[in-house]
Parts: C-alpha cells; sequence; structure tokens
C-alpha cells in the first residue's frame, strides 16, 4: 500500500469532512496503522473499542466508589470516561476534524446529562423513590432529550 | 468537607457488579462508535455524553449503604437513597465539567497536538467540577449526607 506524502491533496474522510494538510502529515504513521486494522476487518475494531471502552468506564466507576464525600465521588459519575476511550480511536481512523465534530454534540449530550442527574437527585431526594428504578428510567429522558437536540439543532 | 480516599470500599462491589460495569461501558462506546460509523460524527457525539458510569454507581451507593444499616441492625432506612441522591448531585455538577471538556476538544483538537488538547481538557473537566462542587459544599445549603 502506497503512503500519502505529506503536502499531498488532502483526503475527503467520511461525510465529505476534509482532512486538512496538516493532520494527514502528523497522522502519516497512524493513518496506515488505521487502514491496517480496517482491513483486518471492522470486528476486530469492534472489540478493541468494546475493551477500551469497558475498561475507562470500570475505571472511573472503580474511582467514584473509592472517593468520599459521596457529592465529590458523583462528579466522577461524569467522568469522560467514553469520549477518552472513543476519540483517541476516532481521532487515528478519521481525523481530527471528525473528532472536533463529535466533542461538538458532545457538549448537547453533557447538557443533557446535567439534566438528567439533576432530575435523579430531584426523585431520590425530594420524591423518595429508589436508585436503581430513577437512574435507568430517567436514561429513557436523556435519549428522548438528545436525539431531539440533534434533530431540532445539530442536524 | 475533606476529600479523602477509602479503598476497602471496592472490596464491597461483587465482581459481577464490576463485570456489568465493564460490559455497560464496552457497549456504549461500540454504540457510540455505530452511530457515528452509520449516522455521522454529529449523532455520534452525542452519546460520547451517554451516561454510562452513573446508573450502576448510583445503584451500587442506594444497595451498599442498606446493606450497611442491615448490618447494623437499621432494618428500614432511607439513607442509600439519601446517598444516591446526593451521588446524582455530584454527577449533575461533573456534567457541567464535561460540556467544557467537550467544548475544548471541539475548539482546540484542530489547533493543537492531540496529547496536549487532551490534557488540558481532562484538566479543565477536573477543575470546573471540583470547582462547582467546592462553590456549591460552600455557599448553597447542604442536602442529606
Amino acid at each position: 500500500m502506497r503512503l500519502p506524502t505529506p503536502g499531498s491533496i488532502p483526503v475527503l474522510e467520511p461525510q465529505g469532512l476534509p482532512r486538512d494538510n496538516t493532520n494527514v502529515k502528523n497522522t502519516q504513521g497512524l493513518y496506515c496503522i488505521a487502514n491496517h486494522r480496517a482491513a483486518g476487518g471492522p470486528v476486530k475494531d469492534l472489540i478493541f473499542r468494546f475493551l477500551i471502552g469497558g475498561v475507562a468506564v470500570s475505571a472511573f466507576a472503580a474511582l467514584s466508589d473509592v472517593l468520599k464525600p459521596k457529592s465529590f465521588a458523583g462528579l466522577f459519575g461524569a467522568a469522560p470516561s467514553i469520549a477518552l476511550a472513543t476519540l483517541g480511536l476516532t481521532i487515528a481512523a478519521n481525523g481530527k476534524m471528525y473528532a472536533a465534530t463529535e466533542a461538538r454534540s458532545m457538549i448537547a449530550g453533557a447538557l443533557v446529562f446535567f439534566l438528567y442527574a439533576w432530575l435523579c437527585s430531584w426523585l431520590m431526594l425530594r420524591r423518595k423513590l429508589k436508585a436503581m428504578p430513577v437512574t435507568l428510567s430517567a436514561l429513557a429522558i436523556w435519549l428522548v432529550c438528545s436525539i431531539s437536540i440533534w434533530f431540532l439543532v445539530l442536524r | 468537607m475533606k476529600v479523602s480516599a477509602n479503598f476497602s470500599a471496592l472490596k464491597k462491589t461483587k465482581w459481577y457488579e464490576y463485570a456489568v460495569r465493564f460490559l455497560l461501558g464496552g457497549t456504549v462506546t461500540v454504540v457510540a462508535g455505530l452511530l457515528a460509523k452509520h449516522y455521522g460524527p454529529v449523532l455520534g457525539g452525542l452519546f460520547l455524553a451517554f451516561p454510562a458510569i452513573f446508573p450502576a454507581s448510583a445503584t451500587l451507593v442506594d444497595k451498599h449503604e442498606r446493606q450497611k444499616k442491615h448490618r447494623a441492625g437499621i432494618p428500614q432506612t432511607t439513607r442509600g437513597r439519601q446517598v444516591a441522591g446526593v451521588d446524582a448531585a455530584g454527577a449533575a455538577l461533573g456534567s457541567l465539567g464535561l460540556a467544557t471538556f467537550a467544548y475544548i476538544i471541539w475548539k482546540l483538537l484542530p489547533l493543537w497536538n492531540v496529547a496536549m488538547v487532551f490534557i488540558v481538557a481532562v484538566s479543565a473537566w477536573l477543575c470546573i467540577s471540583w470547582a462547582l462542587w467546592w462553590l456549591r459544599k460552600k455557599h448553597w445549603r447542604h442536602s442529606p449526607k
């Protein structure tokens, strides 16, 4: 496979997002690695993502278990675990502009997370509901709000 | 209020509870990647802020607090729910730090070195979250612990 040379015509990424020349030059090696991995199959990529994501979420969750007081430990319930696991892989596969676009949507997702967590706190503290039904059912609210923002604003 | 770490808390969590978190975290990461692949980075990016850690953590906190009270001979308790509620309030503050993290990635990633952007973004998440938590503790009314 021929390597793209620095300063060559930028390669169009998926969804038509152009990769800037700096990105092509800096990710020379990574571009080759990404293609090799893609050639190995999308299944391998998914397994890799699954493992990285699982480790990242577990690590932050364990940190949340260990820290006191619980109001401080709760900060780690909103840690950027999935983002840290995913963005590195995304940059390697699709480039920095693609990852930056994902991060822009992540802002909206994080604000909806604020709404979700505040609602959970209110339902558990004021309405005296149990943790499991509240946190799981409120996920539906997160999904609906996030998808609505995507449909109405971000799309 | 002083922040501390109690590593013996790790022993209270059963192996299957760790497995559930691992599976959930891995699944959400895969789903985010698949959504981005099929529908584009705008939709996929939303799921980078999916509450993957919080539901399991809050449920475990509730369960462990109730178990602690049962062992102390108190059969009925609201402590677990209250602690989980306080945990959720912390997560709400952390999500504002998460939004800051995402903003920094969005603005600086096209311009700076990747590693530097990640360091700055994670530091910003930690600092903003900690600052908001400290402000809440210092100036607002305390919720039950």
